[in-house]
């Protein structure tokens, strides 16, 4: 799956107005919060079948890193 | 009950202000299937009618011992072994952003393994997707026929019932293991 289909799956879990784009850095988008947080872990599962850890997922600064984290 | 940073304890009198300040802020109001807002006179009946039961159900979820949010089980049933966790976090900003999964998780866990609960059931608003969806994640399945409407802001609103067995938040178990590492 491509960065446009990783968007439109971001933006639904986030339902944000903001535009993002894959250098949008987490910390300027108010809707990724505790409960996006727990539904990206639940997207990388369902549509990537990526059982991604926590620890990696806090770490990521941008959009491109959570991108990165179920495409490698 | 203690994971990581985050623990449970049982509320004290002197919380009260703090988690009806909690439970009246619009963005927890907006989930709650009450209609009305919480009274002062009404929360404090509530907490010395709680203190009463045999078994602590209500609590404060900490983040580095400061209180975050509340976990609470209403519909305690010890004959049917089943309960209705409910849970939020109620002040942001402190804790990690992993917190809303630490607080599922010690809600659901301690159901089943502190107060020895088979069966979990909980009820979410239709259009509140994000909380629609993190139980889904957490391991509920949604009971199908089951639509009570609540009335909300005036509103007539659809509901959506929920229940996690045991047996399968068991069988989950190792994948939410490999989360936390």
């Amino acid at each position: 799956m491509g960065q446009d289909i990783f968007l439109e799956k971001l933006t639904n879990i986030l339902t944000t107005d903001t535009d993002i784009n894959m250098e949008t850095p987490l910390a300027e988008i108010i809707e990724w919060d505790s409960v996006s947080f727990v539904l990206f872990l639940g997207m990388a599962d369902v549509s990537y079948h990526k059982k991604l850890k926590m620890n990696d997922v806090k770490k990521a600064q941008t959009i491109a890193d959570l991108f990165k984290l179920v495409t490698i | 009950m203690t994971i990581k940073e985050y623990k449970m304890r049982q509320i004290e009198e002197a919380d009260l202000a703090m988690i009806l300040a909690w439970r009246n802020s619009d963005q927890i109001h907006s989930m709650m299937l009450t209609e009305h807002k919480i009274s002062r006179e009404e929360h404090w009946a509530w907490f010395h009618k709680m203190k009463k039961h045999a078994v602590a159900t209500n609590f404060i979820f900490e983040y580095r011992n400061k209180p975050i949010g509340y976990i609470g089980y209403t519909d305690y049933d010890t004959t049917r072994r089943k309960c209705a966790p409910g849970a939020y976090i109620g002040e942001r900003g402190i804790a990690s952003i992993d917190c809303g999964f630490y607080l599922m998780y010690l809600a659901v866990d301690y159901a089943f393994n502190q107060l020895e609960m088979e069966y979990l059931e909980t009820t979410v608003f239709s259009k509140n997707l994000r909380a629609l969806r993190i139980d889904q994640f957490i391991g509920y399945e949604i009971i199908s026929g089951i639509n009570k409407q609540y009335i909300k802001n005036g509103q007539l609103e659809n509901t959506v019932m929920l229940s996690l067995t045991k047996a399968s938040w068991l069988k989950n178990h190792n994948n939410r293991l490999k989360l936390m590492q």
